[in-house]
């Protein structure tokens, strides 16, 4: 009576991985790291330049548009010194470009979506100042320049969430990806963070493409958000990156196996010297992680006076019996290794 | 159903014979016509053994009941007929009645059976046993820390249900000197969480809802239901039971749960939709449009007269209405208590200027006008089925508890005050690191302001701001050598990741672990394995200690002295595991050896930072 079999039931489970997939066109949003200090290191350790990377990333663009008809592209610039994040394309105001790409019998729509492109961040880059006092001045209070690459995320996703809330353009798949040349302390930890959760919400794939130092962060915010984070051995071969592992429509997502780094580095960054760090304190009140004990035993964030005896008993150093004997007498003399001094 | 009635003769006494098939325990009743000359026989259906009638062909109409118990046969009953078709109805009844105690029995054997192997089943399936304050302080003291490290026999049974731990145990402690206690100090939420184990009972659930038809290929329903799980059902739904007692044994019962699975009575008791059109079952949804509420307790104030009516017509249902009629009039006296004072504070009739200005709270969701039908229909049998739930669990004492607990206005009560703590928050960690590099800056701040010297970023922007000068898309790489080593390194990542999703996905589903795909001999992997786990055991201990006695001092734990040395000797055998880590990897040769090292390498830095935080807490 255990098995009980009847031909009345009609209701079978479909496996989701055999799902056709349809054509639904998709939004490709791409943020590019151009410190310029940073990209001076690269050209010399890697021979990679920024104008490889620009033009691999116009022929990716291209490819995702040449997909479907109804496919939208989207590029901002990230870690400028004089102007931070900004937007490259679509820009609202139209310029006729009048370049000529090198590229004879070009698609008519991508020579003016191109040459738009390159005369962005072109002039962009001429209006960077000449010299390092023209960009920061002598005042050493004023030479702070944040990473912006959290910033052209969020504004990224904005651009995003501004097309899927249209009426027209609101079935569009999305997806973003980062070509990051800068380490994780360019990156403000909870901007990133608030960023990946954004994402997760909006169910939107962050790629990562990384060049130079590898990144925690961005890493944490690939695998968070079904997205690629691959760094860049050969930077020579950076089209078949960006072709290839970078390219994966997020229709696709749930059925392949993603050509991803699987080796996370989960870590966190430490809220007051703003490092990644391995073991650390967290506050009990708004779980802001620390590397150290305040001098102020208060939290940096929150200001939530820690227990003063807590903080003792966490600052004690441990207490040990010497090894040898010889080791013994000596720890005595000092009065620093036994028990009993401390 | 009507009982089977009719006259038969027993001992050459004229009477009649009555079946209660489905009184519980199920009787047949012989009474004599003239009460008085002989006493009346009764049988329990459950104690017949062996049933006997005489042959189609001979003119005497007996049938002989042997009652016993398992297969003896302890005493006779015979009555004669005068009616063949009576004498075969009465047979038919007993011989369905003990066919389906048998399979019964049989079912529950099996059940008992599973339990006995390892699950533990409450001892009454279904009726979770009252609250026993007694046994919740058993329990509690059994969770005592204390008590649980003394505990061997709790120890002995964990080990012996997990051959993982059972492995780690041998290696540590019996292997390697730890001491037990200090073994299962670290290990006392286990050992908890088994005690709890081992004694929790399961409390009612919506068991409806645990049964999920797998559809099998040819469209064919696949489900299993165990005897606990029926009698959950019947307790739950008793529509079902009802269903169950009017069509079993005209059906059998395979057939009955096969329908009742795929009928639109279980779609609609499940609280799934159920649409007019979809295929049900005509002898099963018949029921859905019974009361309901039909859980053989009619709440109306006319029940008496209600049973009354059915005692006359149905006889056998007697001692069953006895008993809701009781269940019925206590609830109605709840409401209608005379004599009692009710109190004029929650007395609504006690004056009639008591119109509040306010409309008071707004009718439940079931209760109000407009809804839709189909909630509301769910919420109604959500609700019912949580009444029956609790009434399941809960005696009659806390209901009236509860209901005055009900009634009790609570709106004059002083508000409680929530207290909020003010905090202040800068998000002073948001920063990043200046993007201009350090050394660079300084340089720029240190030289003279007179006689400035170009920067690196002054040179380098000359060459960056005519980076795209000339760009020319057709020359997006050079040489195809890294386009090709690329592919290659992007497909090997692809089939890594493919390889270890699967493995992932291996390890959810089976109990056991599987093996890593790892290039080693089984046996040499196997002794990695094991010095590893044996490390991180002496690990975990030496952390604990490590950490735990810089707060502690001789003043105030009296057994400073002997964690100390307790320490120390963890650092020995911390010393021990590195070489024991030394030796395990000496025994691979070539790349094997490579291989044991990348696996090791891990376990042997936290090791010598183990050794290496000891030394300095010496020296400092
Ligand atoms: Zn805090």
């Amino acid at each position: 009576m255990d098995a009980i079999a009847d031909r009345a039931f009609t209701e079978s489970q479909t496996n989701p991985a055999h799902k056709l997939v349809d054509e639904t066109p998709s939004l490709l949003a791409v943020v590019v790291d151009i410190n310029p200090l940073e990209w001076r290191k690269l050209e010399k350790e890697q021979s990679v330049s920024l104008k490889q990377v620009v033009s691999s990333i116009i022929v990716m663009l291209n490819s995702h548009l040449s997909l479907n008809s109804s496919n939208h592209v989207a590029l901002y610039i990230a870690n400028s010194y004089s102007h931070g994040a900004q937007l490259i394309y679509p820009r609202t105001e139209s310029s006729k470009s009048t370049r000529f790409l090198h590229t004879p019998g070009m698609y008519r729509q991508f020579r003016f979506i191109d040459g738009s492109i390159v005369d962005t961040i072109e002039h962009l880059l001429n209006e960077q100042p000449d010299t390092l006092l023209q960009l920061i001045g002598r005042e050493q209070g004023k030479q702070h320049i944040k990473g912006t690459l959290a910033g052209a995320m969020s504004m990224a996703l904005c651009h995003i969430n501004k097309i899927q809330q249209s009426d027209e353009l609101n079935a569009l798949k999305s997806r973003l990806l980062v070509v990051s040349i800068s380490d994780d302390s360019t990156l403000p930890y909870v901007s990133v963070m608030n960023t990946i959760f954004a994402s997760q919400k909006m169910k939107i794939s962050v790629d990562v493409c990384k060049l130079g130092p590898s990144s925690t962060f961005l890493q944490q915010a690939a695998d968070a958000t079904n997205g690629v984070y691959i760094y860049i051995t050969q930077p020579e071969g950076l089209i078949q990156y960006l072709t290839t592992a970078l390219f994966i429509d997020p229709m696709l997502r749930p059925i392949i196996v993603l050509p991803t780094d699987e080796s996370i580095d989960f870590r966190a960054s430490c809220f007051i010297t703003n490092k990644v760090i391995d073991v650390g304190y967290v506050c009990s009140v708004c779980l802001c992680i620390l590397s150290v004990i305040p001098e102020d035993e208060k939290c940096p964030t929150c200001h939530s006076k820690f227990d003063h005896n807590l903080i003792t008993k966490l600052k004690r150093k441990p207490k040990v019996l010497p090894l040898k004997k010889k080791d013994k007498e000596l720890g005595d003399k000092n009065g620093t290794a036994t028990p009993e001094s401390a | 159903m009507s009982p089977i009635t009719g006259s038969a003769i027993y001992k050459k006494k004229a009477g009649m014979i009555t079946v209660l098939e489905e009184e519980s325990p199920p009787r047949l009743i012989w009474k004599c016509i003239d009460a008085g000359v002989a006493p009346p026989v009764e049988i329990l259906l459950d104690t017949v053994v062996t049933l006997q009638a005489s042959k189609k062909t001979s003119p005497k109409m007996l049938l002989k009941i042997g009652i016993g118990s398992g297969s003896e046969v302890k005493s006779e009953v015979v009555f004669a007929f005068n009616s063949r078709i009576f004498m075969d109805n009465v047979k038919t009844v007993l011989q369905q009645t003990i066919a389906r105690r048998k399979s019964a029995a049989a079912a529950d054997a099996s059940l008992a059976a599973s339990a006995s192997s390892g699950r533990s089943t409450p001892s009454a399936a279904g009726s979770p046993a009252p609250v026993d304050g007694r046994q919740d302080e058993v329990l509690a003291d059994m969770l005592d820390s204390k008590k649980l490290l003394k505990n061997l026999t709790l120890q002995q049974k964990l080990l012996r249900e997990s051959p993982a731990l059972m492995k780690t145990f041998a290696e540590a402690v019996i292997k390697s000197g730890l001491d037990p206690e200090e073994f299962w100090s670290t290990r006392v939420h286990l050992l908890r969480s088994f005690a709890i184990q081992n004694n929790q009972k399961r409390g009612p659930y919506n068991v409806l809802s645990t049964i999920k038809p797998v559809a099998s290929s040819e469209n064919q329903v696949n489900v299993s239901v165990t005897r606990e799980k029926i009698h959950e059902i019947f307790q739950q739904y008793p529509i079902v039971r009802k269903a169950y007692d009017d069509n079993v044994p005209k059906m059998s019962e395979g057939e009955f749960w096969s329908r009742f699975f795929s009928s639109k009575l279980f779609r609609k008791l499940r609280g799934e939709k159920v649409n007019l059109y979809d295929r049900g079952d005509i002898t099963l949804d018949k029921y859905l449009f019974y009361d309901p509420d039909y859980d053989g307790e009619e709440e109306d104030t006319d029940i008496d007269k209600l049973l009354e009516e059915k005692k006359e017509e149905d006889g056998s249902r007697k001692r069953r209405n006895s008993e809701q009629l009781t269940a019925a009039k206590k609830k109605i006296r709840l409401f209608t208590q005379d004599g009692k004072q009710v109190s004029k504070f929650i007395d609504i009739k006690a004056n009639k200027e008591d119109n509040p200005e306010t409309l008071g709270n707004g009718p439940d969701i079931t209760m109000k006008e407009d809804q839709n039908d189909e909630l509301v229909g769910v919420m109604r049998s959500m609700n019912r089925l949580s009444r029956r739930m609790m009434q399941n669990i809960k005696d009659d004492a806390d209901m009236d508890r509860e209901f005055e607990e009900e009634l009790e206005l609570r709106d004059l009560d002083d508000a409680n005050t929530v207290e909020y703590n003010q905090l202040e928050y800068t998000q002073r960690s948001n920063l990043s690191s200046n993007i201009l590099p350090a050394d660079v800056l300084e340089k720029f701040n240190s030289q003279s302001q007179l006689n400035p010297t170009p920067t690196v970023y002054d040179e380098y922007m000359k060459t960056y701001k005519l980076q795209l000068r000339e760009v020319d898309l057709s020359a997006v790489y050079a040489n195809k050598k890294p386009l090709l080593d690329t592919y290659k390194e992007i497909l090997n990542i692809t089939k890594k990741n493919a390889k270890s999703q699967a493995w992932t996905i291996k390890l959810d589903t089976s109990v056991e672990k599987q093996d890593v795909d790892v290039d080693l001999p089984r046996d040499r992997l196997e002794a990695l394995r094991l010095t590893h786990s044996t490390s991180v055991e002496f690990l975990r201990h030496f952390w604990l200690h490590f950490n735990s006695i810089s707060t502690s001092s001789p003043s105030t734990n009296p057994n400073f002295r002997a964690e100390l040395l307790q320490l120390k000797k963890l650092y020995t055998s911390i010393t021990k595991c590195v070489d024991r880590v030394q030796s395990s990897l000496a025994q691979l040769d070539g790349a094997d050896r490579d291989l044991g090292r990348l696996l090791m390498d891990p376990l042997s830095a936290s090791l010598a930072q183990a050794l290496t935080s000891y030394e300095a807490a010496i020296v400092g």
